[in-house]
Parts: C-alpha cells; structure tokens; sequence
C-alpha cells in the first residue's frame, strides 16, 4: 500500500471552482507534484494534512483517513497556500501552543535550524504574508516522526529560507520513511528541492522522473544555462563556433548583460563557456542553469504523446497482425495525460475490416 | 480571542440595558424592570449580542473550520470545539447575566422584591439563557460554508419562540420569557423551563460538536 493516496478524491466547493478529483499514490521520499492551481494543487495539502475532508474519493496516509484521525494529523505537516495558525501574541508563544498540542517540543529548534529564532519574540500581527508562510513552513518541518509533509509552493511567496538546510531537512524527513510531497508550479523549485518530479495534471500524475534526468522532460532542449557577463557580444562571437553550444539567445535591448546558452550535457557546455569567457576576455558573473517552464514541459509531453498515438493509429486500420508500438524511451510515462488518455482510447479501438487490435503503449 | 471590538459589543450592551430601564422607568416606575427585560433587554438586544459574541469567540466561519489551526497539529476537533463553545457560553453568561442585573437595579421599583434578590434572579436567568443561545448559535454555525446558520438559529428563535405552540419549547426564548414572569409555552413551570434552557445549553453543544469531525 502507498505511504499517501488519493483516490478520486474531490475537495469540497470543486465544482465551483471546477478542479478535478485528485487521483495518485506516492512512496516515501522527496516529491514534487508541478501543476498548476487549475490542476487542483493547492488542495492537495489541505486533503493529506486532513485540514479537510473530501466531498467525495478517498484520501489515505499510511492506510488511515487524516481528516478523521488526530493522532495521524499529529504527524503530518502541511502548508497551505494562506497560512492557517493558531491565535497567538508572539511567535514564541504560538510555538509553544503547538508544542503543546503536540505534547513534545522541537519548534523551536526547527525556527533556529533555519536561522529565525530572532522572530521568537516578534508579535504574530507583525508578521507579513511572506513571514507567516515561512513559519509554517517551520511548523510543518518540526513535524514528530512525520508520516507525510506536504508543502504547498515553499519555494514561493515565502520570507527567504536557507534552500540547502530546506533540502537537507526533505532529505531526514525521506530518510526516517517519510512522504514530503512539494506542490508547486515552478519547475525550478522542484528540481532545487525535490529527488522525484512528477508532472500533474488536472488531478493525475501524467509523468515521473527522477530529479537527475531533468533533460528527458523536454526531449531535444538540453541543458540551458543563463550567463550574466560584462561583454555578452564578444561571449557570443566566441561561442558561436563552438560545437559544445546548440544555441544561444541574447536580446541586446531588454537584458543587455544575460545570454542563454543551450547544450548537450552540463559539463560540457560549462567548460566551453570557460573557454569562450577565457579566449573572448568577457568576465561572467553568474551562471543559472534554467529548468524548463511547465508549459514547455506539457508541450512536450503532449508531443510524444501525440507520437506515440500516430503511431499506433498508423497500425490502426491496417490489415495484418498489428505491428507493436513501443512506449517512448523517455521515462516515466504513466499514460496519465489527456494525449495519452485519449490516444489509449483511440489505439484499442477494433479494426472493423479485419477485427486486428492495434496495440498502444 | 477577544478583541476590543468585542468588548465594544459588550459595553454597548450595558448601555442599551441601562438606558432601556432608565426609559422604562421613568415612562411608569411600577413594574419597569419586569417591561425592560422582557421587552427590551430579553426580546431583542440580547439575541443579537449574543450572536455577535458568539460570532466572534467562534470566528465567522463554519465550526470546524475555526477548529482547523490546532486540528492540523494534532488536536481533535471536537475537543478544540467544545473548548470554544464553553467559552462561549462563559463570555455570553456573563455578559447576560450582567446586563439583565443592571437592568433589574436600573428600573427596580419600590412594589418588586428587594432590590439584591431581584438583581441576582435576573443574572441567573440571563446566565442560563445565554448559555442555551450560545449552544444554539454554535450548532448554527455547523451549517453552511462561513457558518451562516447560526443567522438561522436567531431567525427560528425570532419566529418559533415568538408563539404560545410546542414549536416554542425547542428554542431558548419562550423559556426566558417564562422565567421573567412572561407567558409560559404549553403553559409549562418556571423551573421546567429552567431545566429546559439547561438541557438545550447541553444538548445543542453536545450536537455542535458531534457535527464536527475528529
């Protein structure tokens, strides 16, 4: 059984607001579901966190419904999307509170691992929107032998955290068996801080990759790099030759000193920036690598999708024993998406000349 | 929490107390107490600062929702529930019983009973009868998204403790009035009504907090 399932779990209001029933299962580890609000992600903490119960579906953390267990909800964090704490004064006070509910203490410790203990003594009010989700980010972190944590967008609109002692904290939570679930809707944060990524979508992973094949979510892009350098024209002319560099894009009259430049492999292309900077004489100042925007991501993903349906609509309709049609190199598939969905339904379709099935991944 | 606008409500509930028994009182000093509470204090002003208080100590939202800063920690809601609902019953008791003694010492008059007795029964009675509306509002705000029954509590009680019928028996208004000397629903007794209003304190609480979950 999975550590946290959703299954056809709808939140309440959702017809209104027209999100879909969230249906997917996730083992220990560190996750991130990317997908936007429309996909019904920010509901997913509310659900796992069992601040609410479903309208309808089923939602279970390690086989129990969190909406109906206290003891469950006590070791499972959440974040929502507007911060939900409890009254208090001060922070210090408030911590104490949820020491107190908890019957253990370690709040306090979690606000000081990630270098806030001088908000200890600051008035909850004081606290700005950014500041607050920052806190309960905190809480969340703190949580006793968690079960599940499950953050909703902590990489932003939040007070600036240390990003390494956030991932390090992921990785203890994931290491003691823990499912940290990070929704989010920026793939830079979920390679950042994630070791799996999952691409949702209206309510379903459509796909998985682990964090270290990043490339395979859009096939062909490669790897980019934004480079901010003092003489972005002489780094372009230098680069121009090299056969490490599929492309590069510089647009002189919005941002003068920022240049993209797309490759094969990370090493690679990082030496023969080196090399251009070195030869050209331009001086970097920073090197970004740049995941890809969601969008590209689902562009791609309805690609292959669309391929692999023509391909097995190529089969479809022809007569003799149907050709097989392998599923895409690329990892992770789980068929969820609207293309593949559709294109599944197409491909088992029976030939009406001859009854052949043709086969689709 | 209570925040200073609560504490507006409530002072301003003494006020409208006080000069309600001032106004009665000196329109006829016979029985200007009994007029003002009945009328003024009991049948209207009351109910609606009650559902404010009740408003504020239970947030306006729905009942578990206000349950949900410290359910997510780990907390049942039904305990977290039961915590607000006794502070509200405690907040609404005491504002009542207030408000309804110094109506009593305001309007007293030289033909009512000593002026100590009179104060304390009226205390008593807005107690208990706070305590029964508290319940009744927070079983209304089970309901609804935002917790919108409770504007459905106060209506029933408007409409349905309004009549003489046994519809009355089942909100806290036709009892206050009976225990102030009004007419009684059914004909019933002064104390039936007292432990009427009691067992609807208990058992509109016991129901608002069933309706939450876990």
């Amino acid at each position: 059984m999975s550590l946290v399932s959703l299954a056809r779990a709808l939140p309440k209001r959702a017809r209104i607001a027209n999100l879909p029933p969230l249906d997917f299962s996730l083992e220990a580890g560190v996750h991130a579901l990317v997908g936007t609000p429309d996909d019904g992600t920010l509901t997913i903490a509310k659900l796992v966190g069992g601040c609410e119960a479903p309208a309808s579906g089923r939602v279970l953390v390690a086989g129990r419904d969190p909406a109906r267990d206290p003891r469950l909800r006590a070791r499972i964090g959440a974040t929502l999307d507007v911060p939900c704490l409890p009254d208090a004064i001060t922070v210090r006070a408030l911590l104490e509170d949820v020491d107190l509910v908890r019957g253990a203490t370690g709040t306090t410790d979690a606000l000081k691992a990630l270098r806030l203990e001088h908000w200890l003594d600051r008035n909850v009010a004081s606290l700005s929107r950014w500041e607050k989700r920052a806190l309960d980010l905190v809480l969340a972190l703190s949580t006793i032998e968690p079960i599940a944590i499950a953050l909703t967008e902590p990489g932003a609109d939040v007070a600036p955290l240390d990003q390494q002692v956030l991932r390090d904290a992921f990785a203890r939570c994931a290491e003691q068996g823990a499912c940290v679930i990070i929704v989010t809707a920026s793939m830079n944060s979920a390679i950042q801080l994630a070791s799996t990524i999952h691409v949702f979508e209206r309510g379903s992973i459509a796909r998985s990759i682990p964090v270290d094949e990043t490339g395979a979510l859009v096939p062909g892009r490669g790897i980019e790099l934004r480079v901010e350098v003092d003489l972005p024209r002489l780094l372009v002319a230098a680069l121009a030759d090299e056969p490490g560099v599929i492309g590069v894009d510089w647009d002189e009259r919005r941002h003068r000193s920022m240049l993209s430049v797309r490759g094969d492999d990370l090493d690679r292309l990082a030496l023969t920036l080196a090399r251009a900077a070195t030869e050209s004489g331009a001086s970097i100042r920073s090197i970004v690598p740049m995941a890809p925007h969601i969008d590209e991501v689902r562009a791609a993903s309805s690609g292959l999708a669309l391929a692999a349906y023509h391909a097995a609509y190529g089969a479809y309709g022809a007569h003799g024993p149907a050709p097989s049609v392998e599923k895409p190199a690329d990892r992770g598939w789980q068929g969820g998406s609207r293309a593949a969905r559709l294109s599944g339904w197409r491909a088992e379709r029976v030939c009406a000349a001859c009854s052949c099935r043709a086969r689709s991944w | 929490m209570l925040v200073p606008r609560a504490l507006l409500v409530i002072a301003g509930a003494w006020g409208v107390a006080a000069v309600a028994a001032v106004t009665e009182k000196r329109g006829s000093p016979s029985g200007a107490a009994g007029r003002a509470l009945e009328g003024q204090v009991f049948g209207v002003l009351l109910p609606f600062v009650l559902l404010a208080l009740s408003t504020r100590v239970l947030s306006p939202l729905r009942l578990d929702l206000t349950t949900a800063p410290l359910a997510r920690f780990g907390a049942s809601r039904r305990v977290v529930a039961s915590g607000l609902i006794a502070t509200s019953m405690g907040v609404g008791a005491f504002v009542a019983a207030s408000a309804a003694a110094l109506t009593a010492i305001l309007g007293h008059d030289p033909t009512a009973p000593p002026i100590a007795v009179d104060a304390l029964t009226s205390a008593w009675v807005g107690a208990l009868a706070a305590s029964a509306y508290a319940a009744f509002f927070a079983l209304g705000s089970t309901v609804g998204a935002k917790g919108g029954g409770r504007f459905l509590s106060l209506g029933l009680d408007f409409v349905l403790g309004g009549t003489s019928g046994a519809a009355a028996l089942f909100v806290p208004r036709a009892h206050a009035q009976n225990l102030l000397g009004g007419a009684p629903p059914l004909m019933l007794s002064q104390p039936a009504s007292a432990a009427l209003l009691a067992a609807m304190a208990l058992a509109f609480g016991a129901a608002a907090v069933a309706r939450c979950a876990p």
